[in-house]
């Protein structure tokens, strides 16, 4: 079987494992309540974790980008803002080359197989790292812009700003 | 460049946490982490109130400047307070770690951080109550869960208690009714009284005192912006508002967050006021007035103390009695509104100068405001919606698809649910619910409130929020929600930087706003867009139309 077979045969197994070392990410008070809360709106954490990583993993054995965008940014959105160092948040992807080489007969692969997998998960990982800083980046224009805002009223307010006419209105 | 003693990275994404719930928690040493604090308050706001302790500090300083006898200080205080609130006392000796309310805070939903559970919030202060105030904790230390206030623990609980916006949403579920916000209101109290408030509450405490609102706005200032925006209402509808400030006399005194006056989106809101003070001028003769020195409804001193909160508050009543009013209306607020409904008569004295509030259009009597004599806005406009008093078109409203987002002050600590939605619905016509576990008293905080709204704790602010946006984020991708209306100024100063955060296409109005929209006056011009410039449904063909 190739790699990819096996990839997506033992996708479930794959999947738990890769779920579960996401959420032992987490102090173990908190895993307890990532997993066991089942409702959506009560945890969403868990849920997002849930249900996006299962579209991550599937958009990466059928090599679709544009799950692998949506899913990776919903994940990392949510890790950017917690209390991980930039490497511990997106640490998360490195875990999944482990896993796999754990629950398949990795010795049994082609070394052009094993590579090509590498390749993948390196470059899920710049990725992620991607993600990661246009999130922070986020926080920043958010905090910036927030500032902006309450000046420009008060700028507006006191007649010291003069705004440029729109001559094609 | 890696900072140095990292792990690597397989390491790191375990570090430092395993420490099992109340066992070995109480060893663990506070660790500051940008974006989850805010700044420490500048002397010179501290000093302003003539609270202890001004001097510059900053939390992340090795030496935060205490008076030496600091541990007297904060014990003693907190003496004080289990012998004159029972409450207090009553929720340092009841809890019995069920853990009920564990996973029902939003900064623990949206951080895992153990720390945010209100149960281990609550924890920090209560080892230190066991330790000096209860013969166990004296005797068994740890073993009976109590601990010494060090600098250190000191440290962690203040850390703790600006991470708690005391929103109450975990005291609905526990099964005793202990309330974490009341405990994180006085441990904010014990604190202040070692001078360690944020600047972002201790300005705003300063600039109320001095000017009345919490930017610092002057009483010319403020009347100019509000002809700002009168102008602006004019150059939307034909219409321009005539507002009266100051006016001795009036038979009711119009007090708002200042937010609204000068923050977007809080000035569209404002311009929804404006526009219904005149309208009700024109219609029936409506005598209100504004005041340029009580300008800011928001008590930013219930962040810091109830000493403060009450000498803020007095501001109001104050300006009330020297102009001689009947009533007070209150515009779109949270913290304000409940806080004089709940605490004004115990905290000044009931306010026998003024009047049991009676709208002078349909003849309501407010008996909920007989004690406290101020009205939510919201209120005032059901009312006179559901005695025909406004000619309203919601069709100006089609372009947005809204939800409503229940502030915890007015909903879940007064029960104000109907009247918000009665008004929405009466001027929009396309509202969905959020899911029934996010909303009215199970509603979740803005992640922003009780003064955590500054900017850099913005990480602290967004995974707070994250539940609340979680549940927009539903709505939006199953009705194509657009627009999320609320009845609190903070909401609307920190909604809508959530939203830019995890669901951009959403955005944020006050339910005034809404109204100002929909109201039909006789002598307006032909309107083509809403209050924000944003063209009505249908408004756009119709010009290309005319060309
Ligand atoms: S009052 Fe709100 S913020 Fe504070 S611990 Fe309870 S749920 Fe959390
Ligand atoms: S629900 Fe009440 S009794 Fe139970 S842990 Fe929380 S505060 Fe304590």
């Amino acid at each position: 079987m190739s790699l990819v077979e096996e990839l997506k045969k033992k996708s479930s197994k794959i999947l738990k494992k890769w779920q579960d070392s996401l959420i032992a990410s987490y102090p173990e008070d908190t895993q307890h309540f990532l997993k066991k809360e089942k409702d959506k709106f009560a945890n969403p954490v868990g849920y997002i974790f849930k249900n996006e990583l299962e579209r991550l993993y599937n958009g990466f054995v059928d090599e679709d980008q544009d799950k692998i965008n949506s899913s990776l940014t919903e994940i990392i959105r949510v890790r950017a803002v917690q209390d991980f160092f930039p490497s511990a948040a997106i640490n998360f992807i490195l875990e999944l080359k482990e896993i796999i080489k754990n629950e398949t007969n990795w010795e049994s692969f082609s070394i052009e197989e094993k590579e090509a997998l590498d390749k993948k998960i390196t470059s899920l990982l710049l990725l992620a790292f991607d993600i990661y800083e246009q999130c922070r980046q986020k926080l920043y224009d958010l905090r910036v812009h927030e500032v902006k805002k309450h000046v420009m009223g008060l700028l507006k307010m006191a007649n010291l700003v003069y705004e440029i006419p729109d001559p094609t209105k | 460049m890696r900072p140095k003693n990292v792990p690597e990275p397989e390491e790191l994404s375990k570090i430092d946490h395993k420490p099992p719930l109340f066992e070995s928690w109480m060893d663990k040493k506070p660790e500051f982490k940008p974006g989850f604090y805010c700044y420490g308050a500048k002397a010179k706001n501290i000093a302003a109130v003539g609270m202890p302790n001004p001097r510059d500090w900053s939390p992340t300083d090795e030496d935060w400047k205490l008076p030496e006898n600091w541990k007297e200080i904060f014990l003693n205080g907190m003496k004080e307070r289990l012998e004159k609130y029972r409450s207090f006392k009553l929720f340092m000796d009841i809890c019995v770690r069920c853990g009920a309310c564990a996973d029902k805070c939003h900064y623990f939903i949206g951080s895992g951080d153990p720390k945010n559970m209100p149960v281990l919030r609550a924890e920090l202060l209560r080892s230190v109550y066991r330790k000096y105030f209860t013969t166990g904790g004296k005797l068994f230390g740890k073993l009976a869960g109590a601990r010494e206030l060090t600098f250190d623990v000191l440290k962690e609980i203040w850390y703790y208690l600006y991470q708690c916006s005391e929103c109450r949403r975990c005291s609905l579920f526990c099964p005793y009714g202990i309330d974490t916000a009341e405990i994180t209101i006085l441990g904010r109290e014990l604190t202040n009284l070692l001078g360690l408030n944020t600047d972002w509450i201790q300005a705003s405490v300063a600039n109320c005192y001095r000017t009345g609102n919490h930017i610092g706005l002057q009483p010319h200032a403020y009347k100019d912006m509000i002809e700002f925006l009168c102008d602006e209402c004019e150059e939307v509808t034909g219409i321009r508002p005539q507002p009266q400030f100051n006016k001795k006399g009036a038979e009711i005194l119009f007090v708002t967050p200042s937010g609204d006056v000068f923050a977007d989106p809080g000035t569209y809101t404002c311009m929804g006021y404006l526009l219904l003070f005149h309208y009700l001028q024109e219609e029936y003769g409506f005598d209100i007035t504004w005041s340029t020195y009580a300008s800011e409804g928001g008590n930013f001193g219930y962040f810091t103390s109830h000493e403060m909160a009450k000498r803020l508050h007095a501001k109001i009543y104050m300006e009330a009695k020297r102009l001689g009013v009947k009533w007070i209306l209150g515009g779109e607020c949270g913290h304000m509104w409940r806080l004089l409904n709940q605490y004004i008569d115990t905290f000044n004295g009931p306010p026998d100068y003024l009047e049991e509030p009676v709208s002078p259009i349909t003849g309501t009597k407010f008996e909920h405001a007989k004690g406290h004599k101020i009205v939510h806005i919201v209120e005032f406009t059901a009312d006179l919606i559901r005695h025909n008093k406004l000619k309203l078109d919601p069709s100006r409203n089609d372009h947005l698809v809204l939800t409503f987002h229940d502030s915890c002050n007015p909903a879940r600590g007064m029960g104000f649910f109907e009247e918000p939605r009665y008004v929405i619905k009466s001027v929009c016509r396309n509202f969905y619910e959020m899911p029934s576990n996010t909303i009215r008293e199970q509603t979740f905080c803005c992640g922003s409130g009780a003064g955590l709204n500054a900017g850099e704790n913005m990480e602290l602010r967004m995974r707070g929020g994250l539940p609340r946006a979680n549940a927009v984020k539903y709505v939006h991708e199953k009705y194509g929600v657009n627009m999320m209306a609320c009845i609190c100024a903070i909401d609307r100063a920190a909604l809508p930087v959530l939203m830019q955060y995890w669901v951009p296409e959403v955005d944020i109005t006050g339910v005034h706003e809404l109204v100002g929209n929909a109201l039909v006056f006789k002598n307006e011009k032909k309107r083509t867009t809403d209050l924000r410039g944003n063209p009505f449904v249908g408004a756009e063909e119709e010009q290309g139309d005319a060309v």
